[in-house]
Formats: C-alpha cells, structure tokens, sequence
C-alpha cells in the first residue's frame, strides 16, 4: 500500500460496488474487489463485445458476435438476455464499467501525469477530460447508447453508475470534505461530466478540444463557487460571533 | 486498556468454512500450537468482506463521525458559555474538548480513506450540538455536565455494541499470498486472524469509547447529579442521542 | 444497530434453515423431520417410492384440463409467465450460426413452453432447425401434448419434436452434453428429489448450456404473502371441486407449491448442481409468486 507523500489518501487497489447499490460503501484495502468481475462468463462477453460496438453499436446483435468470435455455443446468449436488464442496456452499463475502470487504474497508475497536478479541481478537470477520451472510439455509437441510460426503468442503474464515477474521480483528485460538500461535490462533477459527454456528442473538433475547454470552464466555474460559499460561511460565522460579543458587552454595561 | 477476549462463534457469514470450533479447541492449548503457526502478517491475504459486512463498517464509520462532531460541538458550545465564567472548569473543559476534537479528526481521516459517504445532514448535527452543549451550559454548570454524562453513557454503550459485532462476525477466510491457497486455523498466529485494518478500528474504538467513559467520570466528578432536572435532562438528552445515532446510520 | 446487523448475518450464514414459518410449512431441506423411507406429499408424510405414484395420479386426472386449472390457478396469468419466460430466455439459433440447438423441455408434457420456444426462436431468429425434446413423466400428460403437436405447425415431417417418457430425475434415455437448452416449467416441484433433477440437468446439457426453470416462490412482501395464501388455500381447491370435480389434486398442488424451497434456497441447489448462476439468479414474477432461476453449464 502506497502513501504518497503530499497527500494523505491512500492508493488503493481497484474496488467498487455491486450492480445496482445506489451508494458505494466502504472500501477496503486488505479486502479489495473490483470493479468489473473479469472471470465470470457475462463479463468476459460483454468485454468483447465492446471491441465490436464501433460496428454494430449498442445492440444485441453485438453481443452475438462476442460469442461468436469467442467460440462460445450460441445457448450463451441466454445469460445476457436473462437478466432483468435488456441485453442493449447491459451492454452500455459494462462499457461504461469497464471505462470507469480503465479510467481508475490510469488514476492510479504512478507514471502516469496526473500526479503532477496539485490542484484539486486541476485534477477534476484531468480525470474528466481523460474520461472523455475513451469515449472516442465509439463517439458514433455513444448517442443510442446513452439514450438508453435516461429511460425510466433504467434510470436508477445509471445514476448509480454516474455517482460512483464522480465519487472515483472526486477521490482520486484528492476531495477531504467531511459534510455537506461531499454531496455538493459529487453532484458538480456529475452534473459536469454529464454536460460535457453531451457536449461532446455533437463536438467536431480535433481530439476534442473544444469538449476539453468546455470541461476546464464548467471546474472554474465550481471551484468560484465552492470558494464563494467558504467565503459567505466565513462571514456569517464571523458576524454571528461578533453580534455574540456585542450583546455580552450590553450586557456587562448593564 | 481492556485484554481482548475474542470468543470464538459460529461463524454467521457463508462465505467461508468452519474452522473455529477448532479454532477454540486449539486456543486452549495454545502454547504447544504456537510453535506450529506459520504465518505471520506479511505473508497472507485476506479474502474479501461480504456485502452485509462492508455496509456495517460503512454506517459504523458514518455514524461514529457524525458522533464525535456531536461530540466536539457540544464541548465547543459548553466550553463557549462556561469558559468566562467558571475559570476553573476551563482546563477541565478544554481536556475533554481536544480529545473530542482529536476523535472527530480520526473519524474524518478514516471517512476520507474508506470513501465512506458522510451524513447528509451534517449541518443539523452541527447546530443542534452546539445548542445543546450552549443550551445545557446556560442552565447550570451542573446542567452542561449532566448533558456530558448523558451522551457518554450513550456513547459508551454504543461503542461496546459496535465492538461486539466486529470482534465476532469480521473472520474472512485468509490465504497464503504467494500460493493462494487458503489456511487453516491453526496455520495462523492469533494476531494476524482478522485483518490489520478491522483490528485497528476496533483498537480505535477501544481506545475511544475508553476516554469517553473517562469524561463520564470526570463530569460525575464536577457534580453533574446535582443538576436540578437532573433526571428530564439526563434522560431527554440520552433519547435525543439515540435517535441521533439511528438517524445518522442511516441518512 | 448491531442486533439488526447480526441478525442479518445470521440470514446470510443459514444454508440449511431450520426455521420453519407456520404459515408455510418446513422448508424442503428439513428431511430431518422424515425418516430416510417417508418425504412430503403438500402436507402429508408418504414414503418416498409412494410419492411418484401419487403424483403421477394427480396429473394423470388433471391431463385433460390441464389448461383449465391452470388457467383458474393463476388467474390466466401463467400465460403471461410462460411467454415472458420465453421472451427473456430468447433461446434460438442466430442467423449464420453454425449449429443447431437442442432444446429439452422437462415436465412439459402439454407442450405450451416448447411450442411457445419453438415460435419464438422462429419468428425471431428464423429458426427452423432446432430440435426439441418434450419429456415427462407422466403418459397421459405426453399423450396431451401429442395430440396438441398435431395441430401445429411443427408437425411437419422434419422429425424435430420428439416426445418421451422419461423420469426428470434420472432421465436415462437422454445423453451426457446433448443438449443446448434445458427448460422446465411448474414441474420441478413435483419432484421427488429435486437434487438429483437439478444433478440430471447439468449431466444432459452441453457447456455452455442453459438451466431456465420457471416455478412457483416465495411472496416477498409478507402483506401481499398473506392475501395470497388465503387465496391459494381457500379458493383454489374449491375451484378445482367446481371445474374439475377433484378437490384432493388441487389440495396438493396448492400444498406444493408451499412446500417448495424458497428463491434463494433454491439458487443454492442449483449451485450445488455444479451450474454457475449469474448474479441475481432469479427474477421474481408478480411480487414473487412465481420466478424464472437460470444457471449455466461452464
């Protein structure tokens, strides 16, 4: 177990949460898990399946020739439309999976240049442009994919995933709140990345360079804020005791 | 410091086999057993914690925050009213605050590595702390210290509680790291059943809930019985924790 | 907090429960309660060699209204069950797929599920080279289903439907790894020994094949459980007085169904079998009256 030396959060082994909690609990270092579950038969269909979605997008027949180009008997198929999910949406919810956790270990990764950034939303900034990146193979494919993220029986799942991206990238770039700006936080990066994937939907531009100055204005624009509430806080603290000492002094004169 | 008597129980959680009857059959004539145990901390891993186990450590770590900020915003409010005028009780007063302040920073730090979600309603804890450590301060002094022995008692006994769950039902199965095979029993050093990391949340807990019997006694000491609604005061306060710590574990 | 906690442990640490819910009757697992020559026949203590013949009664005079009294049973909702079942199996041989499937349906002796695979996979998929077996235990049951295949469309000469009497537990007709498909619907529990059906179904299927077994469960919402109770035990064997003129089949079946391992239990077993089970092993249908558990052949 690493510490780095400037920062007091610890590199962890990659870990994560089951299908469907609505919050990632505990982590834990000595019993770690991860993300995705690479041994069992779905997840290693999925995977391959995803090297098939520039192609074939989103669809089921995608899945179809992951097993095929597996070698898996066509029975296989079952296992993924049985789920309660449909077998498009278990796609979508394992590729963003698997980028979550591509995204975590380059986080993690000591070579890698995020650790060269201090600040913290610096760090945001980097973790989501990155992030965006790996939407690029599939960027055609990315719009049918996501719509089925928004549909009602889905939602939860999504949001699910969704909060525990913004929870990796929050922690990795270093957030110590201890109370309600854990919160304010996480809904920030989320509601950042999520504006920026959509932004980047329609964005033309070379490697994404306009999506990647969306994303630096929109983290300017949280951190003005964060400070602006430090700020407002400091004041009615200072004033609240301030108004405490007058009234003890009026009430010393008597 | 309180000697560890881990009793061993039927394991509850199915992920692993049984091996703790043996365990105990073993424990007894430890001393021969100890020259067998091969494995010390470096050479094994754990397996992983299931899913009810990492939810309770979750709300542990959540609601113990949200208690020692409790906690410390409650001294802060006393010592705020108190410190003018009773002189005396300042360094008193002061004593117990930093070791609140010192817990509070263990539980923050600990949130922080865990990633553990803190209480949403953090604020509210913090106002309705202070005013209550304000509030009882502003009664009496007896009164502020009457509210100490209060959410210690309740303190106390909810660390004993959490103690209980974590000396008991936190065996996972644990391997050899370099083949992977899992041990038995008696392979392993008694220090090194259960994880470094549960065993130094519970020393930590241990280890709190071990100062805050001490500001029981020294509230019990500066007259905390002689507060006038002694009973009302004690005994609200006590309802108002609990629901506290319920509500806390899980919001 | 803790109680709670420990109890929930507990939960998750009980694999063979001894507690036994009044209402519902022992758990299945409980043998202890019957010596090693009786077993549970819905409430009644039978010897084992006797509950086959027993059961084999109830259906054979069921036979002709099988539909009827299932029909009445669920409400006409067990259609709804069997296509969704169907549907969420989507069991077919793609296009420019190699090679047939072999579907094997259990104690389908009607044959609604096996017609209904067959539809699907082509009207979906454009099958029409799978092969499916229907295997009961019951002749009357199979002669049903028989006559049933004359009407369809899969009477068709190609030979691939075939029926057979054969006991789910052993199966002795069928091979090891012959088959890509195994599917069985309300019939499990009826079972003597529902292990050895479950040890039997991982011996027929191919790796990578499918166990899909739709089958009465447990109502997880103990309000909604206690309607539903009241309603199995008071008005369907009086249903079955007035449509069938045999209340003492309905009295069992409705007894089965209690008695009958829970949806967790039950994924256990099938684990047992050797199948792995994906994550969720089972879907409850309406509020857990029925649910779909899967397991796959590795």
């Amino acid at each position: 177990m690493l510490r780095t030396s400037t920062r007091s959060w610890t590199i962890s082994r990659p870990v994560s949460t089951r299908l469907g909690s609505l919050f990632r609990s505990y982590h834990s270092e000595t019993h770690p898990n991860t993300i995705v579950d690479e041994k069992s038969v779905e997840s290693r269909i999925l995977t391959k399946a995803i090297e098939f979605i520039p192609e074939h997008g989103f669809h089921q027949n995608t899945i179809t020739q992951a097993i095929r180009a597996l070698g898996y008997p066509d029975s296989l198929q079952s296992v993924i439309t049985n789920s309660s999910n449909s077998p498009d949406f278990s796609l979508v919810l394992h590729w963003l999976k698997v980028q979550r956790q591509k995204l975590e270990q380059h986080l993690v990764d000591p070579t890698s240049e995020f650790h060269t950034i201090k600040d913290e939303y610096e760090r945001v900034a980097y973790a989501i442009k990155k992030r965006l990146q790996y939407n690029g193979p599939i960027i055609n494919q990315l719009g049918s994919g996501l719509s089925h993220l928004v549909v009602p029986y889905n939602v939860s799942q999504s949001l699910a995933e969704l909060h525990s991206l913004s929870d990796d990238i929050a922690f990795y770039a270093g957030d110590m709140s201890h109370d309600l700006a854990w919160y304010t936080k996480r809904v920030g990066f989320s509601s950042i990345y999520v504006s920026s994937e959509l932004y980047q939907l329609q964005d033309s531009s070379e490697g994404f360079r306009r999506t990647n100055a969306f994303v630096d204005e929109k983290v300017h624009g949280l951190k003005r804020l964060g400070s602006a509430y430090n700020d407002v806080e400091q004041w009615g603290v200072f004033n609240a005791i301030s108004t405490v000492n007058l009234i003890k002094s009026q009430l010393l004169r008597g | 410091m309180l000697t560890r008597i881990v009793y061993k129980e039927t394991p509850v959680c199915r992920r692993y086999f049984s091996t703790i009857s043996r365990r105990f059959q073993e424990a007894l004539s430890s001393e021969d057993k100890e020259a067998a145990k091969k494995y010390y901390g470096d050479d094994v891993n754990y397996g992983e914690l299931s899913k009810a186990q990492k939810a309770f450590l979750d709300r542990v770590i959540r609601v113990d925050q949200a208690g020692e900020l409790g906690a410390n915003y409650i001294y802060m409010g006393q010592y705020m009213v108190l410190a003018s005028k009773y002189p005396h009780l300042r360094p008193v007063l002061k004593h117990m605050w930093e070791q609140e302040i010192h817990h509070h920073d263990t539980f923050n730090k600990l949130q922080t590595e865990r990633r553990v979600r803190p209480s949403l309603l953090t604020p509210l804890w913090k106002i309705g702390a202070i005013g209550m450590g304000a509030g009882t301060a502003l009664i009496s002094k007896e009164a502020a210290m009457a509210c100490t022995v209060a959410v210690e008692t309740v303190i106390g006994g909810h660390y004993n509680e959490q103690l209980r769950v974590l000396m008991n039902q936190y065996n996972v199965p644990v391997y050899d790291k370099s083949t992977g095979e899992q041990l038995s029993g008696d392979e392993i050093n008694t220090d090194i059943e259960i994880s470094p990391e549960i065993s130094s949340l519970k020393d930590t807990i241990s280890e709190f809930r071990d100062e805050e019997l001490e500001h029981l006694d020294t509230a019990i000491q500066h007259d905390a019985k002689k507060a006038v609604p002694y009973m009302l005061l004690t005994e609200g306060i006590k309802m108002v924790c609990r629901g506290a710590i319920w509500t806390a574990e899980r919001v | 907090m803790s109680m709670k906690y420990m109890s929930n442990l507990a939960q998750v640490g009980r694999a063979s429960s001894r507690v036994s819910s009044v209402l519902r009757g022992s758990s299945y697992n409980s043998v202890r309660y019957y010596s090693d020559e009786t077993t549970h026949f819905g409430y009644k203590t039978v010897k084992k060699d006797d509950k086959e013949k027993l059961v084999g009664n109830v259906f054979s005079s069921v036979a002709s209204n099988y539909d009827v009294m299932n029909d009445a049973m669920s409400l006409g909702i067990h259609r709804l069950w069997k296509s969704h079942f169907i549907s969420r199996l989507d069991a077919g041989m793609r296009p420019g797929s190699s090679r047939p499937l072999d579907f094997l349906d259990v104690a389908g002796g009607t044959g609604d599920i096996a017609f209904g695979l067959l539809d699907h996979a082509k009207t979906k998929y454009n099958d029409t080279q799978s092969t499916m077996t229907i295997a009961d235990i019951n002749p009357d049951m199979l002669r049903e289903g028989e006559k049933r295949y004359q009407q369809t469309q899969w009477n068709d000469g190609s030979d691939r439907v075939k029926f057979l009497v054969q006991n789910g537990e052993t199966m002795d007709k069928i091979e090891d790894n012959s088959k890509d498909v195994y599917t069985i619907a309300f019939g499990i529990r009826n079972f003597t020994n529902i292990q050895a059906g479950l040890n039997t179904a991982y011996r027929v299927l191919r790796p990578g094949g499918i166990f899909a077994c739709l089958e009465f469960s447990q109502v997880d919402n103990p309000v909604l459980d206690y309607v539903y109770q009241a309603y199995s035990f008071s008005l369907l064997p009086l249903m079955g007085q007035l449509i069938a003129n045999d209340r003492e089949s309905y009295q069992y079946l409705v007894e089965s169904i209690q008695k009958f391992p829970k949806q967790e239990e039950f994924k256990g077993m099938i684990e047992k079998a050797g199948f792995y089970v994906p994550e969720k092993g089972y879907e409850n249908l309406t509020f857990g009256v029925a649910s779909i558990h899967i397991g796959v052949k590795l």
